[in-house]
């Protein structure tokens, strides 16, 4: 299978997983010098179109799991295979452009460049596989409700608004998966109630499945499936490994 | 690949963007840049331009005979009309001069007074005749004319009739010596002839007859050797009239050298500058320290210019990992971030170069203008040097240079660890 690059056409891949993770190890840097285990999963699956939620209490490797599944942290061992992509043997370099065409992410706060407008920071991942498609970017806008605001320096819009800039982004490349962590972890109740709903609607209209890592347990209840991290992870808990190494 | 083009733009829209938020940071190191290649265009090409300035054999003049002393006295004294006289010789060397088969033209020179802090040098209407002097001649403005032999009469130059306010039909007081000490004479000079601007040290002269001006009042003069005051109305013997010096133009060089054998190695009376160029040069050999500690000083400020850039962008690295994992976050590869960061040592480094070529514009118009006023002599400001070209390319290149640090770092960074610190 060939990497996916940048302005390659969507990626071709049998069946209907969309992420699947077997035997994957990760860690991350323990100071001053050792590793520490964070992630050990046997397997875990997404599928097409699916819309996976990820509960887990407080560093148990919830953010570690979407890195990875994000391309943006290597694994130690084991297969990550992402869109029918094995991201494990890619380069970091072949994951960037990976990325750029196949994933969207949202984060829980500080998603938008400050120095660039709100349309700037939708067009973000089409600039960097070489579009410009300024239109499709509006359109996203306008979709989560912040025409108005297009223009406005993303510094100068509130946290709610952020967060529905950075649901538009997510989706303006036509990912095939939409990584999100406590995307509404910030919010108040209704701003996370909007968000949630422009994330649901966006993902499906674009086809795009959805991993989200919540605390809110309601929030989980909307999606098509739940995740306890404790399930999946045999590294469990916060302090997690300590006595694994 | 495509849209490489695109990245490029994107790269640079985030570097300018990210320098105009901390304006006042950036405007700084842009200034600093900007005064080191400034000061560095100056030192190099000013220099260069005043040696070949001052070096430039002026007014057709082969060489200088003086009394004896130091060659570069007589030239500073005569040509540039800077400095005090070296002393006086006996007019018969003037005739002897003139007569000289060697020499094509001699024409006299006797400075000691002064008029508004401008020189007044005695000499002949020789000094105004293409015929002794082709080029280096001084050429009068229509409405004038050459002073008459011996009269109180004055011919000046374009720098006095405009500073000085002596235009055409005005008449003026000179005084003996210059500065503080100089005592007014009372007899009165009128302007008959005001001098084409030459951009050389004649502007800033007054010309009268030299005989007219040994018989001012208050001249004594001792060319035989005892002291002779000059009676009002009655010629002055030959053998008591002096000169401060004879500026000669020769038949051709070998003159020169057996003039240099006559006057300065066998005689003892008098001493020959010759040739003229060649004492001034020295005097730019001799101050070639002081050139070297001016580079040296200039260099330094560019260093501390290039580590402003550095440290400038590296200080804002910290507070923006968050901004550059986000960016890779959402597809930008670590070449792209280290370029927003280099960019910025780009643009840093143009902008300065940009000023850096206005200081120097600047540096060069305030001493154009000192050395013009106090030497007469032009610099051409448009006078080309290879630092003018060299300089503002170093500057950019050095301002990238410095960004390499920063970079650097930026692209080592991590993605994952930023994005999981708060
Ligand atoms: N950048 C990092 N460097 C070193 N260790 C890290 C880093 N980020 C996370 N960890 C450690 O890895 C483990 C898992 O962290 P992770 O951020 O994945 O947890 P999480 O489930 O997302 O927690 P939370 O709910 O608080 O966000 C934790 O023990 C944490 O201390
Ligand atoms: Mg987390």
């Amino acid at each position: 299978m060939r990497p996916v690059g940048a302005g390659s056409p969507a990626p071709q891949f049998p069946g209907d997983v969309i992420v699947e993770m077997r035997g994957v190890r990760a860690s991350r840097p323990r100071p001053p010098d050792g590793r520490r285990p964070v992630l050990d999963l046997p397997l875990f699956q997404v599928q097409r179109g699916e819309r996976v939620a990820v509960l887990g209490p407080s560093g148990c490797g919830k953010t570690t799991l979407l890195h990875v599944v994000a391309g943006l942290l290597g694994v130690d061992t084991g297969s990550v295979r992402v869109a029918g992509c094995e991201l494990s043997g890619l380069t970091e370099a072949a994951r960037d452009r990976f990325r750029a065409s196949a994933i969207g992410v949202v984060f829980q706060s500080f998603n938008l460049l400050p120095t660039l407008t709100a349309e700037e920071n939708v067009l973000l991942p089409l600039r960097l596989c070489g579009h410009r498609d300024s239109a499709r970017a509006r359109h996203l806008l306008k979709r989560v409700g912040l025409t108005q605001e297009a223009r406005a320096p993303s510094s100068h819009l509130s946290a709610g608004q952020q967060q529905r800039v950075a649901v538009a982004r997510a989706v303006v490349h036509e990912p095939m998966l939409v990584v999100a962590d406590e995307p509404t972890g910030n919010l108040d109740r209704a701003s996370a109630r909007a968000v949630t709903d422009l994330l649901l609607e966006v993902c499906e209209e674009a086809g795009a499945s959805l991993l989200l890592v919540t605390h809110d347990r309601d929030l989980a209840a909307r999606l098509d499936r739940t995740v306890m991290m404790a399930d999946i992870n045999r590294v469990g808990g916060s302090g997690a490994g300590e006595n694994a190494s | 690949m495509t849209g490489r083009g695109d990245r490029i733009a994107l790269m640079a829209t985030l570097a300018w963007r990210s320098l105009r938020r901390r304006a006042l940071s950036s405007a700084v190191t842009v200034i600093a840049v900007g005064v080191a290649s400034g000061l560095v265009l100056a030192v190099w090409s000013i220099q260069d331009q005043a040696r070949r300035a001052f070096t430039a054999t002026p007014g057709g003049f082969d060489a200088v005979l003086g009394a004896r002393g130091s060659q570069l006295q007589l030239v500073l004294n005569t040509v540039f009309h800077l400095d005090t006289s070296p002393g006086n010789i006996p007019w018969t060397m003037y005739e002897r001069m003139r007569n000289d088969p060697r020499v094509a033209a001699a024409i006299p020179y006797a400075v000691g007074d002064s008029y508004a802090s401008y020189r007044i040098v005695g000499t002949s209407s020789e000094l105004f005749s293409r015929a002794s002097l082709g080029d280096g001649a001084l050429v009068i403005e229509p409405g004038g004319r050459v002073f008459g032999p011996a009269a109180r009469e004055a011919v000046v130059g374009s720098m006095v009739a405009r500073r000085a306010s002596l235009g055409l039909g005005t008449t003026f007081e000179p005084r003996h010596g210059f500065g503080a000490d100089a005592t007014q004479h009372h007899e009165s000079f009128s302007v008959v002839g005001v001098l084409k601007a030459t951009g050389r040290p004649a502007d800033r002269v007054i010309w009268v007859p030299v005989d007219a001006m040994l018989a001012l009042e208050g001249h004594v003069i001792r060319g035989a050797g005892v002291e002779y005051v000059p009676r009002p109305g009655a010629a002055i013997p030959i053998e008591h009239k002096e000169l401060s010096a004879v500026m000669l133009r020769l038949c051709d060089p070998n003159a020169g050298f057996s003039l240099d054998d006559e006057i300065n190695r066998r005689g003892r009376t008098a001493t020959l500058a010759w040739p003229i160029g060649t004492s001034v040069a020295e005097v730019f050999q001799k101050l070639g320290w002081l050139g070297e500690i001016l580079r040296v000083v200039a260099l330094l400020t560019v260093l501390v210019a290039v580590a402003s850039v550095l440290a400038g962008i590296h200080n804002t690295l910290e507070a923006r990992s968050r901004e550059f994992a986000l960016l890779r976050s959402v597809g930008a590869s670590r070449g792209i971030v280290s370029g927003v960061v280099a960019g910025e040592a780009f643009l840093l480094g143009s902008f300065g170069a940009v000023v850096g070529v206005a200081v120097y514009a600047a540096i060069f118009a305030v001493s154009a203008a000192a050395v013009h006023a106090r030497a007469g002599v032009i610099l051409d400001p448009f006078a080309y040097h290879p630092v003018l070209l060299l300089g503002p390319v170093i500057t950019v290149l050095a301002a990238l240079l410095a960004g390499v640090v920063p970079a650097v770092a930026a692209y080592r960074s991590d993605v994952s660890t930023a994005l999981t610190r708060s």
